[in-house]
C-alpha cells in the first residue's frame, strides 16, 4: 500500500502544475495582446482557438478592445469578443 | 483517558487547518458579485501612489548609494517589491471589473439608430459602468507603468553593482615615486589622526562610561570562557589530538583536522560577534570607531581560521597527525609563510577600514594595498623554493626534497603575477586575487578536508577502526551495524555542513551580499523552476508532515475506536479488524490527499495521470487490482475472518491478517501461507468456523462379527452420553457394514467447538475401548495356528483317514456336545489370525 502510494506521489509530483497564466482564444478570429512582463511590452498573436502560456510571474495584458488587466500568474483567460473573461 | 480527551480535542482543532487546503486546492474562489465596492478602485490607487512615492524615494536612495554596493543589494529587493505590489493593487480591481463586465454584458449593446431609445434608468446605468470600467483600466495602467518603471529600475541596480565590481577590479593607477612619497606623508598623518580619533575616544569613554566598557569588557569575557569550557567540554575528544594514539589512523587524523578548524574558528567568530554586539549595544562604540572595530575583530577570526587550518593541516611538531606528507622544517616554513600572507592581507583589510572610517586620501588606500599584494607575491616566490616534499616512507625529520615542478612553477607565476599586477598599477586586482589566495584558498582547503573525512567516514565500517568510534562503542553500547549506520549518517551530517559553511563563505568572499544569498536560498527552497513546473521544497516537505501527521492521526483514531469503543460494544473480533483495516486505508488514503495538496501538486493533474496509468492497470496492473478489490469484498462481505478456520484448495489453517491484496493463512504446521485475494473470492473457500463453532465427530468402531450388534450400539450411546459432546443434537450410531467376521458401526456426535475434536475423539475412543473390555465384548475371533505342508495325493488320504479313525473313536468314548461358542477357527482362522 506504502509503495503504491509512494508510486501515486512520484507521478502526481512530475504531474505538477504549471504556474502560468494561460490564454485561450475563443473568437473566430486572431486576435493581438500587448504584454508586459518583467518591464518589457510585447506584443502576442493568438490565433482563433489557439491556447498560449504566458506570465510566469506576472504580467499586465492589454485586451483588444482596449481593457487592461493584471495577472498574478495562475489564471485561465478566455477571449470572446475583444473582451476578456478571467477564471 | 484524559490524554485521549485531550487528543480528540487537538484532533478537532487540527482538522479545519488540515481541510481548507483542500477545498482550496479543488475549486477556485467562487465569483462573488460584489453590490458597489467603488471604493475597491481608489484603495487600489492609494496603494500605487504610496508606492509611487517609494520608488522615487528609492530611486534617489540608489542615487545616494552608487559607491555602496552593500547598500545597492540591500535595495533591490524593495524595489522588486514593489513591481508586485503595482501588481497586486491591479489584480485587486478584478472582480469589481468582471462584475462590470457581466452587467454590461447584461444591458446588451446600445440601441442602434432607428431603434427604440432605452429607458432612463439603464442609460444612467451604463454611462456609470463605462466611466469605472474607463477608471480601471487607467488604474492598470498606470499599474502597469509602475511596474515597468520598477522592474527597469531592478535591472539598473544590478547593472550599476556590475559596473561597481569590475571598477574596483580593474580601476589602474599609475604607480610613480611620487605616488608614494604622497602616500607617506598621508600615512604620517593618517597615523596621528589615528592616535588622536582613538586616543579621543578612549579617554571619553574612561572618563563617562567607563562602567558600560567594563560591563561590555567583563560580560565579553565571560562569554568566551563559557565557549571556551563548554566547547572544550562537548568537542574536546572531537578536535583534541590523543597523546595516548601513537600512530593515527588516516579517518581519524581526517576528522580531528576537520573539526579543530571549525569548531574552534566558528566559536572564535562567536566571541567575537558576541563582543561586538555588547560593545555595540552598551554604547561604547562611537560611529566612527564602529567599523574599525568590526574590521579588526573580522580580521582576527580570519587570521585564527588560517592558522588552525595550517596547524590542523601541517601539524608541525606532531609529524604522525600530519595529512600531507611533507618534512618537519617544510611543515614549519610553510606554516609561518601562509600565516604572514594571511597577516599581510588582514594588515590590508584592517588599514582599508581605517582609511574609510579617516577618509583618508586615496593614494594611502593604493599604497597600502600595492604593498600588501607585494609582500604577499614576494612569499608566494619564497614558498616556491621551500624543500617540503617527502618520499613515501620517509622520515619527516629528514631535509626533504623541492616541490614538483608543475606546482613550483604555478608558486612562482602567480607570485610574479601579483607583484607585476601591483606594479603596473592594477591595485585592485592584485589585491583582490591575494585575497582569493588567502581566505578562498583556506575555505576550499577546509571544505575539501570536510569532504575528505566525510568521505572516509561514509565507507562500511570506516568509523569502527576510529578512535572515536571505538569509544562510543564502547560507551553506548554500539552493535557494528548501529555504528556503521552512525557512520553514514555523521559522513551526510558533514557534507551538509561543508557545503552550508562553504558555500556561503565563500560567494561572500566575492563581494556577494548576505541579502543575495538569503533571497537565493529562500527561493531554492520556496520556488524551483523547470521549464513550466515550478516545484517548492517547503511545500513537499510541508505536504510530507501533514501526511505523516495523517498517519498518526489514523492511527490513533484506529487504537482509540478498537479499544475504547468497540470492545466495550462487544463487536466481534472479525468486524473490529475489517473496520479497523477499512479506517487504516480510508485514512492513508485522506492522508496522501492532504499531503498532496499541501505539496502543491493540483488534484486536477493527478486525474490526468489515473486516467493514463488505467491502461497501465488494464495489462499489467491487472492481477494486482484484482487482489486489490478482492481484499476489500472481502473486508466487506466477511466470508470468513481474523482466526477461522478455513480450507482453500490445498491450504488449510487458520487465519492470521486479512489485508487489502493478500491473506495470511498459518497452517496447523505453523506455516504461513499467503493466499492472494483473489483467489480466496473466485475460488472455494471451505470454513469451518464461519457462523458457529459446532463441529460432527466421526469414530468408526469394529467389532467380532459374533456380538450382538444391538447390544454393541447401546454401549456406544452410554458411552457417548458420559463424554462432552452436545446433547443436542444427539449422539448416534450408525452400523455401517458387516462380513463374516466384523461389524462395523459409526459413533457421531456434535461438538460445541470444532476445534477441541481431537482431543474429545481421543477420550471417546479410549472410554469405548474400556467399555468394551469391560463388557468382554471381543474385538476379534479367538485365533489358532495354521501350519500349512505340503504331501501328496496318497499321504493326504492316509491322513484323512487317520482324522476318521480318531473321530470315530472319540465318539464312542464320550456323547458329542454342539457348543454355540465361536468354532469355526477353519474358515475364520487365516483372517483373524
Amino acid at each position: 500500500m506504502m509503495r503504491m502510494l509512494a508510486i501515486l506521489l512520484l507521478t502526481g509530483a512530475t504531474a505538477a502544475p504549471a504556474v502560468a497564466a494561460s490564454i485561450t482564444n475563443r473568437d473566430s478570429e486572431a486576435v493581438v495582446l500587448s504584454i508586459v512582463e518583467n518591464g518589457n511590452r510585447s506584443e502576442l498573436a493568438l490565433a482563433a482557438g489557439q491556447t498560449e502560456t504566458v506570465c510566469r510571474s506576472g504580467c499586465f495584458v492589454t485586451l483588444p478592445n482596449g481593457d487592461r488587466v493584471g495577472l498574478s500568474g495562475n489564471e485561465k483567460v478566455e477571449i470572446t469578443g475583444g473582451s476578456a473573461i478571467i477564471k | 483517558m484524559t490524554t485521549s480527551k485531550r487528543l480528540l480535542f487537538l484532533l478537532l482543532a487540527i482538522l479545519p487547518l488540515l481541510l481548507p487546503p483542500l477545498a482550496f486546492a479543488e475549486e477556485p474562489a467562487p465569483p462573488a458579485l460584489p453590490a458597489a465596492p467603488a471604493n475597491t478602485i481608489s484603495e487600489a490607487n492609494d496603494s500605487l501612489e504610496k508606492a509611487r512615492r517609494q520608488l522615487a524615494d528609492l530611486r534617489k536612495q540608489v542615487d545616494d548609494a552608487r559607491d555602496n554596493d552593500s547598500k545597492l543589494a540591500e535595495l533591490k529587493p524593495k524595489v522588486e517589491q514593489l513591481a508586485r505590489t503595482a501588481l497586486e493593487a491591479s489584480v485587486s480591481t478584478r472582480e469589481r471589473f468582471n462584475y462590470i463586465k457581466g452587467r454590461l454584458d447584461q444591458l446588451g449593446p446600445v440601441p442602434a439608430e432607428g431603434q427604440p431609445p432605452e429607458a432612463e434608468p439603464i442609460k444612467e446605468e451604463r454611462a456609470k459602468l463605462a466611466e469605472e470600467r474607463a477608471a480601471i483600466n487607467a488604474v492598470t495602467g498606470s499599474a502597469e507603468s509602475l511596474s515597468i518603471e520598477a522592474t527597469q529600475m531592478a535591472n539598473q541596480i544590478t547593472e550599476m553593482r556590475r559596473n561597481l565590481f569590475s571598477e574596483t577590479l580593474l580601476k589602474r593607477t599609475a604607480v610613480s615615486t611620487g605616488v608614494f612619497e604622497d602616500a607617506l606623508t598621508a600615512g604620517a598623518e593618517q597615523g596621528t589622526d589615528l592616535q588622536r580619533t582613538v586616543g579621543g575616544w578612549f579617554r571619553f569613554v574612561w572618563a563617562f562610561k567607563r562602567e558600560s566598557l567594563m560591563a561590555a569588557v567583563s560580560l565579553s569575557l565571560l562569554i568566551g570562557l563559557l565557549l571556551y569550557s563548554g566547547g572544550r567540554r562537548v568537542a574536546g575528544p572531537l578536535i583534541e589530538r590523543n597523546r595516548r594514539i601513537e600512530k593515527p589512523h588516516y579517518i581519524t587524523r581526517l576528522m580531528i583536522a576537520f573539526w579543530s578548524i571549525t569548531i574552534p574558528t566558528l566559536a572564535v567568530g562567536a566571541f567575537a560577534f558576541a563582543c561586538y554586539s555588547l560593545l555595540y549595544s552598551f554604547n561604547v562604540l562611537r560611529p566612527d570607531i564602529a567599523p574599525m572595530v568590526s574590521q579588526l575583530f573580522v580580521v582576527c577570526v580570519g587570521l585564527y581560521f588560517v592558522s588552525a587550518l595550517t596547524r590542523a593541516v601541517l601539524a608541525p611538531k606532531r609529524p604522525e597527525w600530519r595529512l600531507v606528507n611533507v618534512s618537519n622544517s617544510g611543515a614549519r616554513r610553510l606554516e609561518w609563510s601562509i600565516f604572514a600572507m594571511a597577516s599581510a592581507n588582514a594588515v590590508d583589510y584592517f588599514l582599508g577600514a581605517v582609511n574609510v572610517a579617516l577618509g583618508s586620501p586615496v593614494v594611502l588606500t593604493v599604497a597600502k594595498s600595492l604593498i600588501a599584494s607585494i609582500v604577499i607575491g614576494v612569499i608566494l616566490l619564497w614558498i616556491a623554493f621551500i624543500r617540503p616534499m617527502l618520499r613515501p616512507g620517509e622520515d619527516p625529520a629528514s631535509e626533504g626534497r623541492p616541490w614538483p615542478r608543475a606546482l613550483s612553477t604555478v608558486l612562482m607565476l602567480t607570485g610574479f603575477g601579483l607583484i607585476a599586477l601591483a606594479v603596473i598599477g592594477y591595485v585592485g586586482l592584485a589585491r583582490f586575487v591575494a585575497t582569493q589566495i588567502v581566505v578562498t584558498g583556506a575555505i576550499l582547503v577546509t571544505m575539501y578536508i570536510g569532504i575528505l573525512s566525510g568521505r572516509a567516514i561514509g565507507v562500511q565500517g570506516a568509523l569502527a577502526r576510529t578512535y572515536l568510534g571505538q569509544r562510543l562503542a564502547e560507551r553506548y553500547q554500539l552493535n557494528e551495524v548501529a555504528l556503521d549506520q552512525a557512520g553514514l549518517a555523521a559522513s551526510l551530517g558533514i557534507y551538509l555542513l561543508v557545503l552550508l559553511l562553504g558555500v556561503p563563505g565563500i560567494l561572500l568572499q566575492w563581494g556577494f551580499q548576505p541579502g543575495d544569498i538569503e533571497s537565493w536560498a529562500l527561493q531554492l527552497f520556496t520556488e524551483i523552476r523547470l521549464g513550466s513546473i515550478s516545484i517548492s521544497i517547503v511545500g513537499i516537505l510541508a505536504g510530507l508532515v501533514l501526511f505523516a501527521l495523517g498517519l498518526l492521526v489514523t492511527r490513533w483514531f484506529q487504537r482509540w475506536l478498537d479499544g475504547t469503543v468497540m470492545v466495550r460494544s462487544h463487536v466481534d473480533p472479525g468486524v473490529r479488524n475489517s473496520v479497523r483495516t477499512a479506517i487504516g486505508y480510508a485514512g492513508v488514503a485522506l492522508a496522501g490527499l492532504i499531503g498532496i495538496s499541501a505539496a502543491g501538486i493540483n488534484l486536477s493533474s493527478l486525474a490526468l495521470v489515473a486516467g493514463a496509468l488505467s491502461l497501465g492497470i488494464g495489462f499489467g496492473l491487472q492481477n494486482i487490482v484484482s487482489n486489490f478489490v478482492s481484499g476489500l469484498i472481502l473486508l466487506a462481505e466477511r466470508p470468513f475472518k481474523v482466526g477461522d478456520w478455513v480450507v482453500a484448495g490445498t491450504t488449510e489453517g487458520f487465519v492470521k491478517r486479512i489485508s487489502v491484496r493478500a491473506t495470511e493463512i498459518e497452517t496447523f504446521q505453523r506455516q504461513t501461507i499467503i493466499v492472494p485475494n483473489s483467489v480466496l473470492i473466485n475460488g472455494q473457500v471451505g470454513n469451518w468456523t464461519h457462523r458457529n463453532k459446532l463441529g460432527r465427530i466421526e469414530i468408526p468402531v469394529t467389532v467380532f462379527s459374533g456380538n450382538d450388534p444391538r447390544r454393541v450400539t447401546e454401549l456406544l450411546l452410554e458411552v457417548a452420553a458420559a463424554a462432552p459432546v452436545l446433547r443436542n443434537p444427539e449422539p448416534n450410531v450408525v452400523f455401517v457394514n458387516f462380513s463374516s467376521s466384523t461389524l462395523e458401526f459409526e459413533l457421531r456426535a456434535f461438538v460445541a467447538d470444532v476445534l477441541s475434536a481431537g482431543s474429545v475423539k481421543t477420550e471417546l475412543r479410549t472410554a469405548i475401548l474400556e467399555r468394551l473390555r469391560q463388557e468382554e465384548i471381543p474385538l476379534a475371533g479367538p485365533g489358532a495356528p495354521t501350519i500349512p505342508i505340503t504331501m501328496d495325493p496318497e499321504s493326504a488320504q492316509l491322513v484323512s483317514a487317520m482324522i476318521e479313525n480318531a473321530k470315530a473313536q472319540a465318539g464312542r468314548t464320550a456323547e458329542p456336545v454342539r457348543k454355540p461358542s465361536p468354532k469355526p477357527v477353519e474358515e475364520g482362522g487365516d483372517e483373524t489370525g
